[in-house]
């Protein structure tokens, strides 16, 4: 049933990718599947022309009219399957962009397994290919049939030969099996040798490669890495080779016992000169036939596999797309957001928890309690790791809490549409995305519908303090970023980041921003330029919406600005309060704000 | 390096240092290395066959011969079939001979050796397989990394190439397969057949129909050429659709998400695919009709040998033997595959991006390759001397750019001091330490490591020099290693070197000595024993076992790297915003701790913040691309000049702050 419903898609994307071409490729496959066997069957009546002094035009015209078919067929099919597959290609990475963007939680890029899936099928993509390649198969079948028919002809009992051929194919075929499973189990080698090899193709880390002197180590990394995962293979490889050798020899054998006893019948006048010719010419067409019947097998066997795959993601992606989160998010917020005993732990840290490993299966957050009142500003301060980032993710429900809820305004988040809820906040991030568009692409894309208002796109690169960035290119918004691209310029971290900003700025009315360290890379006057102009506009839209803005910065001038400071420390929340009341309280914040002032005493 | 004793890999590394020298020799293969010209001179068959050889030569020559054996074979079969039919009707008769036993036993021999030879071809062709997707991949690293300049990596002709290849490498894979296999194969039973032809019937039948496959196959490689030409100029769609795809698998997963970008990221990827291939596609449309003229005009010569063996036949001017060993010989050579040539073409031409990659380097012409044959630098070889840095009236320009980003900079790093350099966001801090690593050279001016011109050192002696020097710099590396890889790095070697710790028995071997050591100097000891299995955790989430970090703990791994570096010899210690992503007790921490660290050594902390640079006894004022003030803290802040005014705005905000909590606890 699940290979049925895989065959179904594979079906399915050939004919959405490439309905015609996928057509005409199916034709041209069986034609040239039929033909093949023809011509030989030609040559043989040729033969029996000459020895019984009949005419041999029917075997030659025969044996011409097949080749002038298949030629042709065989013609138009190279470059024709090539261009089915790169359009299967393209749909299937569309398809896969799609898949993977509309799962609404990103937990499926953090879990280990998930992650091998996903480069899985995104590197068989281009394997998929058409649907033709299953017709293979009926030219796999149209041959078998020609060649037990014609064995039929001579006596019944030949298309034994065939069974015996079967066995090396089938051995053949379970190896490439065993190859693929282990070439799979060992991607993880394959991703760590390329990933390798990326970081020294990256020209911003060229200086450190060079000082390191990380070169020639890193080449050596990659190298094993790639070694560990061929080693193996290789080994399989040979080890199924003399199997199949072993089972070749077997059909030797009985092909041989064949040919004589075709040889007795004719001896005896039970056959004649052509069936015995036709026994000595068929022998490599048996074996040819036998294996194409075992890789027609396991070519399916390996597409119901790698469709399966791709199968798993979309169902795995209908089944994550949160369907049941239909509800509006407010228009406005009365009370605001709370965490109700929220507690929650990385993908890979319940992938821990399963395999009962305790260090890694650490919670990220243990049983947080928390209001953020509506139109207010609220800090989150702690240590590096100590969960303020979770808090954040959590809030725009890029992950469910493992346990307790988020509640907006007191409906839990997981019951509000996400993509609607997510329309109403905007966020910026220290890991943000540097899209490499045009500038003004790269920065729209906060707002994506309105991404060619150029008046919006101004006021947020103002806010985001991205003006001078805008002013040094060279086309200012139309500018292409990236060095990658023809005429792209690259950007610095702090240039990015000041996009980033800005793009993080497009949205008007949102009810929640979240600012996650998005101004570390910038100086401490770009900072507070930026907080000084979005502090203003927040507090407006505060005072109308009741959004909550959540800042996370390691710079007190800026967390002091909060109207609420919320104490992180080991996933719990340690204090909270106003800068002065925590000052005043001389807990963990104080100490914090004490170390950071005595700089600059 | 030598605190690590008995490191069970260093044969091997001396075996991974000798291959990498074969690719330098490789890449500079050929006269004059491998210049466009003579590489597409050369057939590619040889050149596919070439290269393999140069990685697999005992592979190949195995495969080989499989390959020739089996495509004596081929010419034999017919041979051998046409003598057994032709003594069929006598054997019938008569009984079996002697000899049609022996033709028959030979015949059955060449079927089953016919099958296992195919075994040899394709396990040698994976072994080969392997070897060169792995030569691709570190040839490409190395081109780009070997040499101590950056202009190279920046410049967007190489990274387009790069790019290209990355993209393109499995087509080199691929064609190798092909041309040691069927292709080979493919060649030698043509040469057979004709020949077996020749002495079967006349020489002129098998002339006429190998000079239609000549023909024919000439036509299909030029034809598949232009399609690939059509494609490397496509690149920018391609590039671009490539982009969208990747951001949206994963790279772009926060804001796709937050910012609803699903249909559009799913559009740039469709719309740039679509350029990409669209003009592809209509040529190859094209190309197919003329094809299949010219493959019909070569069945005609086929169908002709078939009606001229069957005339013969009929008066009698071949025999029952001639005619079974011709028609099947006909069929073989009218059957013989074209199409094969041309698509080993493809991969022909990415190894030719490939070879051109390693000899690419605008500044100065010299094959990268070439210049890397080099032995490595295996650690920094000091003078015993911190040395002493100057940067002498310095202007720069990066490559594309219209203005210097530095203009007539001077400032001195005094040796085995400690200096701080202050400045806003796009002053130019890091392209300074571009300057001071010599990874680029200044348009004017010098850069003078104790008298010395950077400038003027040859690229071993460059590269000697970049030893010498630690840096953090704003884009540190984050490799997917395990933690103690990422700080061992720092010396320029691995430490486990690979991700399978779980089930690598040498795990167990591995000694952290020297890594607690520097994890001590540079206080990540809290966070290493925070992590599941400590230094062996991978640092990648999505490695069974491994972890994510944070950008602040990022950061710290990243300094003890380059305190690792120190430690092995290096004495030159670049921080370019080391606290940027560091909390505050982190950089409180790194601000206490810094001078302590950068004893014996001459360094260089950057940063925009005051806290960071404020203990440091020299400073630099970095603005508008040179040094407008220095000296120490309190000196700076005597002066009312632009150190003062931005310390004074950033004090403000915390004085106030105090005051504010001072005064609000006043009235409560």
């Amino acid at each position: 049933m699940n290979a049925l419903r895989t065959l179904w898609l594979w079906v399915a994307t050939a004919v959405r990718a490439s309905p015609l071409m996928s057509a005409v490729m199916c034709v041209t496959t069986i034609v040239s599947a039929v033909l093949s066997p023809l011509s030989v069957y030609g040559v043989k009546m040729a033969i029996d022309g000459v020895t019984r002094h009949t005419s041999v035009w029917p075997g030659i015209l025969l044996t011409g009219g097949a080749l002038l078919v298949s030629t042709v067929a065989a013609t138009l099919a190279g470059p024709m399957g090539d261009t089915v597959d790169e359009k299967v290609a393209r749909f299937v990475h569309s398809d896969l962009i799609r898949l993977t963007t509309e799962i609404p939680s990103i937990s499926h890029h953090e879990h280990p397994e998930l992650a091998d899936r996903l480069s899985l099928v995104e590197r068989d993509a281009w394997e998929l290919g058409g649907i033709y390649r299953l017709l293979s198969t009926v030219g796999a079948v149209s041959g078998t049939i020609t060649v037990v028919t014609m064995l039929w002809s001579v006596t019944p009992g030949l298309a034994l030969v065939l069974v015996v051929a079967l066995v090396p194919a089938a051995i053949y075929s379970v190896g490439l099996h065993q190859r693929n499973k282990l070439w799979k189990a060992n991607e993880r080698f394959r991703r760590l040798g390329h990933k390798v090899v990326d970081v020294m193709l990256e020209p911003r880390q060229g200086v450190e490669v060079r000082c390191f002197g990380l070169s020639d180590a890193l080449l050596r990394v990659a190298g094993e890495s790639l070694d560990s995962r061929s080693g193996p293979w290789v080994a399989k490889t040979r080890r199924y080779a003399w199997f199949t050798a072993v089972g070749w020899l077997g059909f030797g054998i009985a092909y041989a016992a064949a040919v004589g006893w075709v040889f007795d019948r004719a001896r005896h006048g039970q056959s004649t000169v052509g069936d015995v010719s036709l026994v000595l010419l068929i022998g490599p067409q048996v074996s040819t036939t036998a294996s194409s019947i075992a890789n027609n097998v396991s070519l399916i066997m390996n597409a119901v596999q790698t469709f399966g795959r791709y199968r798993w993601l979309r169902d795995y992606s209908a089944a994550h797309t949160w369907a049941d989160s239909v509800a509006l998010p407010p228009d406005r917020l009365v009370d605001g957001i709370r965490f109700d005993h929220v507690d929650f732990a990385y993908p890979s840290a319940e992938a821990a928890a399963e395999a009962d490993d305790d260090a890694l299966a650490r919670p990220a957050l243990t049983d947080i309690d928390l209001h953020l009142p509506a139109g207010t500003t609220v800090a989150f301060v702690g240590e590096n790791g100590a969960g303020k980032s979770t808090l954040v993710k959590l809030l725009a429900r890029l992950y469910d809490p493992t346990r307790g809820a988020v509640l907006i305004d007191g409906v839990p988040l997981a019951e509000l549409d996400p993509v609607l809820w997510r329309e109403r906040m905007s966020a910026g991030f220290q890991d943000f995305a540097s899209l490499e568009f045009l500038a003004a692409d790269s920065v729209g894309v906060g707002d994506v519908e309105r991404r060619g208002d150029r008046d919006r796109l101004a006021d947020s690169i103002a806010v985001g303090q991205a003006d001078p960035v805008i002013a040094s290119l060279k086309e200012g918004l139309d500018t292409q970023l990236g060095t990658q691209f023809d005429g792209g310029v690259g950007l610095s971290g702090g240039q990015w980041q000041r996009l980033a900003l800005a793009r993080a700025f497009m949205r008007r009315r949102p009810l929640l921003m979240l600012l996650d360290e998005p101004t570390a890379a910038l100086d401490p006057e770009a900072e507070q330029a930026i907080y000084e102009q979005y502090g203003a506009a927040a507090r407006t839209l505060g005072a109308t919406t009741g959004a909550v803005t959540v800042l996370v910065s390691h710079r007190f001038s800026t967390v002091r600005m909060a109207d609420l400071i919320v104490v992180v420390a080991d996933g719990r929340i340690a204090e909270r309060g106003s800068h002065a009341e925590l000052v005043r309280a001389g807990g963990r914040y104080a100490e914090l704000f004490e170390m950071h002032a005595r700089a600059y005493r | 390096m030598g605190t690590r004793a008995g490191y069970p890999e260093v044969p091997r590394k001396r075996v991974a240092s000798v291959r990498l020298r074969a690719y330098a020799a490789a890449a500079g293969f050929g006269r004059g290395g491998v210049r466009g010209d003579t590489a597409r001179r050369r057939t590619v068959l040889v050149r596919l066959l070439r290269y393999a050889y140069r990685l697999e030569p005992r592979t190949l020559a195995l495969g080989l011969s499989a390959r020739v054996l089996i495509a004596a074979l081929t010419v034999a079969a017919p041979i051998l079939v046409g003598q057994a039919i032709g003594r069929l009707p006598d054997a019938i008769a008569r009984g079996a001979d002697p000899a049609f036993i022996a033709v028959l036993a030979a015949l059955l021999t060449v079927l089953l050796l016919n099958n296992v030879l195919g075994l040899v071809g394709e396990t040698t062709a994976t072994r080969i397989s392997g070897t060169v997707e792995k030569d691709c991949t570190l040839r490409m690293g190395h081109a780009v990394s070997s040499r101590p300049g950056l202009a190279t990596l920046d410049d967007p002709d190489v990274m387009s190439r790069v790019q290209k290849v990355r993209g393109r490498r499995w087509e080199i894979d691929v064609s190798v397969r092909q041309a040691q296999g069927p292709v080979i194969a493919q060649v030698l039973s043509l040469v057979g057949t004709a020949v077996a032809l020749g002495i079967t019937a006349n020489w002129w039948l098998p002339a006429a129909m190998v000079a239609g496959w000549v023909g024919e196959t000439v036509f299909v490689s030029r034809l598949i050429a232009r399609e690939m030409d059509l494609w490397s100029g496509q690149t920018e769609p391609q590039k671009h659709a490539w982009y969208a795809f990747q951001q949206g698998m994963g790279k772009s997963a926060k804001e796709i998400r937050i910012f609803g970008l699903a249909g559009y990221f799913r559009q740039r990827h469709w719309d740039n695919m679509t350029a990409a291939f669209a003009p592809y596609w209509r040529r190859r449309r094209r190309n197919a009709v003329t094809n299949v003229a010219v493959m019909g005009g070569r069945v005609l010569i086929t169908a002709g040998s078939l009606a001229y063996t069957g005339w013969q036949a009929g008066r009698g001017g071949l025999g029952l033997t001639q005619v079974a060993t011709a028609l099947p010989l006909i069929l073989s050579i009218g059957q013989a595959d074209t199409w094969m040539f041309g698509m080993i073409g493809r991969g022909s031409a990415v190894l030719t991006w490939l070879e051109e990659l390693a000899i690419a380097d605008p500044s100065s012409g010299v094959p990268v390759a070439r210049a890397a044959a080099r032995a490595p630098v295996e650690a920094p070889v000091t003078t015993g001397t911190p040395p002493e840095i100057v940067f002498d009236d310095v202007t720069f320009t990066y490559p594309r750019a219209d203005n210097p980003i530095l203009s007539g900079l001077s400032m001195t790093l005094p040796s085995g001091e400690a200096v701080a350099l202050v400045g806003v966001n796009g002053a130019g801090k890091s392209t300074l330490v571009k300057l001071l690593a010599g990874t680029y050279a200044p348009d004017h001016g010098r850069v003078l490591v104790d008298g010395v011109d950077l400038a003027t050192l040859d690229d071993d002696a460059r590269a000697r020099w970049q030893r010498r020097v630690a840096p953090i710099t704003q884009d540190f590396i984050r490799l997917p290693l395990c933690a103690g890889d990422n700080v061992e790095l720092g010396t320029g070697q691995t430490w486990a070197g690979r991700i399978d710790l779980d089930t690598w028995p040498g795990a167990a071997a591995l000694d952290a000595t020297a890594l607690e050591r520097t994890a001590r100097r540079a206080g990540i000891t809290d966070l290493i024993e925070r992590l599941p299995s400590g230094w062996k955790t991978p640092l990648d989430k999505t490695i069974t076992g491994g972890t994510d970090l944070s950008g602040g703990e990022w950061q710290r791994i990243g300094l003890a790297r380059a305190l690792r570096a120190v430690a092995v010899g290096a004495d030159v210690l670049v921080l370019d915003e080391p606290a940027a992503a560091l909390d505050v007790q982190a950089e409180s921490r790194l601000v206490d701790g810094y001078l302590d660290l950068a004893q014996h050594v001459t360094s260089l902390v950057i940063s925009h913040r005051f806290s960071v640079v404020r203990p440091v006894p020299l400073i630099y004022v970095l603005e508008s691309g040179r040094i407008v003030e220095r000296g120490s803290h309190a000196e700076l802040m005597v002066v009312d000049g632009r150190y003062r005014t931005m310390f004074s705005l950033q004090a403000s905000r915390y004085v106030e702050a105090a005051e504010a909590a001072d005064r609000s606890g006043a009235e409560s």
